[in-house]
């Protein structure tokens, strides 16, 4: 097993950080300071330097600070022995640039696997809302850092199925529908979305598994769970879907079935777990299944991936901290940020544990203190 | 950016030259002070060039290059060898290919790739004009000379579809000819190098 640490890191420009240069603890880093004051920019640029985006932004445009025409990060990561120089710049007016040891990479595939990250927020609750879109996510993100190749296929797919809900859309109202341009673009989509089924079913199989381990040690009320992958592919190929639902398609103006409709379930108790179940549920479900993809990606990569908690310890007692605490403590997990409002609590838990750790202190886009306890 | 102009004469030529591609206004009023302080025929010459180009330049009626009659002068061209076609997206493949000297067969311009999104269907390409060379009878070979885009593979794919009651071969330049995959910013080697290394095309793979 390969062990990865990210040991510093440089900030310019980004978000609220003018410009920071901040190293940290192999194992344990907590940063800590009131909201809005950039703890969760600290940890997302964490994040756009393992996989080459935001985590919580959809776009890079959200990310330059005030007026600035650039913002760039660059991060020393050790990989076993030997250290990685991680650089990401990105100017407003042309494509961005990410480099490893000063070799660009032209794609973010060839960015994905190399430093695998897992990210537990509060807004992981929206993997429960009735849209499936998040659980996708989830799936497409996981996967995508175990196989660059995976990325790839998936937005082949969704660009094909731009073009064949387009054609579908502008058939219907010209009242003509060019069959073979229709052929031509759904063809293409068969052995994709077959390989897509393929891939997400057997690390769904992985997911659910680690879900269902985790999940038991997290629930004291010795709750029964489940999770598992729904997939129209399961009993049909997207040829026969594809078929079976042209009539309605060209009705619609739009691809009525596929893999884009996949999705995860939740089963608590007999149950689907709905977004308002109890406030425990909901924490031990999403630290179960985030520390579930977290096994997924070691086993697949060889490599302890990095463990971010933003947020996650608001609300939770003290004894709740301490065992979740424990659990990324433990061995089996690699280097760990967390973010909490509170500037004593969990380094107050970590002294008494006399647990090695590095403070960080953000406070209005500078870091106020770093420390180690 | 607002611009104060003391001439309604000098505004109107910024507008202009400002309407073209990649040209702001700041480069417009540049290029509008040159001409003005420029002594010689200078104006009129690149006024009267552009009039004469628009009023003039036509299309190939055989492969829908850019020319000056109704035949360009590649397809007029006795050296081409005329069974080979390459099948490009635009004029500046064309060009590009051409820079290379190392192609001697004949071209089809399509004008683009199918898009639905964009509103390009196969109407809107000289597809049934390529249709209508092959079905002819002398065309051997097709090279798909399209960018290896999502887009470029659907109209690879449509064409072998289309095509495939005729014999004529399709074979695909080799990927990865340049970054980004367009044609005209590859270089010369390169772009020899791929037309020379093509592969036959299977559809579905
Ligand atoms: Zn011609």
């Amino acid at each position: 097993m390969e062990e990865i640490a990210i040991k510093d890191t440089r900030l310019y420009q980004y978000r609220n950080f003018d410009n920071v240069k901040l190293g940290f603890d192999a194992k344990l880093n907590v940063v800590v300071g009131r909201n809005g004051m950039g703890k969760t920019n600290l940890l997302d640029s964490i994040h756009y330097v393992c996989i080459g985006k935001s985590y919580f932004s959809s776009g890079d445009r959200y990310i330059f600070k005030d007026s600035s025409p650039d913002f760039s990060l660059i991060s020393k990561i050790s990989v076993g022995q030997a250290d990685s120089l991680v650089k990401v710049i990105c100017k407003k007016t042309t494509k961005k640039s990410l480099s490893i040891n000063d070799k660009v990479h032209d794609r973010l595939s060839d960015h994905l696997g190399n430093f695998p990250i897992v990210v537990v927020a509060p807004n992981d609750t929206l993997l429960l809302l009735n849209t499936s879109d998040e659980r996708r996510k989830l799936i497409d993100r996981s996967i995508s850092q175990c196989s660059p190749s995976y990325l790839k296929q998936i937005i082949e797919y969704n660009h094909l199925l731009k073009q064949r809900n387009s054609l579908l859309k502008s058939s219907k109202e010209k009242g003509f529908l060019n069959t073979i341009v229709l052929d031509s673009i759904s063809e293409r989509m068969y052995p994709l979305a077959m390989d897509i089924f393929e891939r997400r079913k057997s690390f769904t199989a992985e997911l659910s598994k680690n879900f269902e381990a985790h999940y038991q040690k997290f629930s004291s009320a010795n709750e029964s769970c489940s999770c598992s992958y729904l997939s129209q592919l399961e009993e049909y190929s997207l040829m026969e879907l594809f078929r079976r639902d042209l009539e309605k398609d060209k009705v619609l103006g739009r691809t009525s079935s596929g893999i884009h409709k996949d999705d995860l379930n939740f089963i608590i108790n007999d149950e689907k777990l709905k977004p308002f179940a109890s406030q425990g549920q909901l924490k031990s479900f999403i630290m179960s299944l985030k520390l579930a993809q977290y096994e997924c990606l070691k086993t697949n990569l060889g490599i302890q991936p990095i463990l971010i908690l933003d947020d996650v310890f608001d609300k939770l007692d003290k004894y709740r901290v301490e065992d979740l605490l424990e659990i990324v403590l433990g061995d089996h997990i690699g280097q760990v940020f967390i973010s909490d409002t509170s500037e004593e609590r969990i380094p107050g838990i970590l002294k008494n544990k006399q647990q090695k750790a590095r403070i960080i202190v953000v406070h209005e886009g500078l870091i106020q203190n770093s420390y180690d306890i | 950016m607002s611009m104060k102009f003391s001439s309604k004469y000098l505004e109107q030529a910024v507008e202009a030259l400002s309407e073209l591609p990649s040209v702001g206004k700041k480069s417009a009023l540049r290029l509008a002070l040159h001409l003005i302080n420029d002594e010689s025929e200078k104006t009129k010459r690149i006024a009267q060039s552009l009039i004469t180009l628009k009023e003039n330049i036509t299309r190939c009626k055989t492969c829908n290059n850019l020319a000056d009659t109704d035949t360009c002068d590649i397809c007029l061209s006795e050296s081409r060898r005329r069974n080979i076609i390459c099948v490009v997206e635009n004029v500046r493949d064309v060009m590009a290919i051409e820079d290379t000297q190392q192609y001697s067969g004949i071209y089809h311009v399509l004008g683009g790739v199918i898009s639905p999104l964009e509103g390009i269907g196969p109407e809107d390409l000289s597809i049934q004009l390529l249709k209508d060379r092959v079905e002819q009878g002398q065309v051997d070979e097709l090279i798909m000379g399209l960018s290896p885009t999502i887009d470029g593979e659907t109209t690879i794919y449509y064409l072998s579809k289309i095509l495939s009651d005729t014999d004529v071969k399709i074979s695909l330049i080799a990927r990865g000819v340049a970054f980004g995959g367009e044609l005209e910013y590859a270089d010369e080697l390169t772009i020899a190098r791929s037309i020379q290394s093509r592969i036959p095309y299977l559809a579905g793979q």
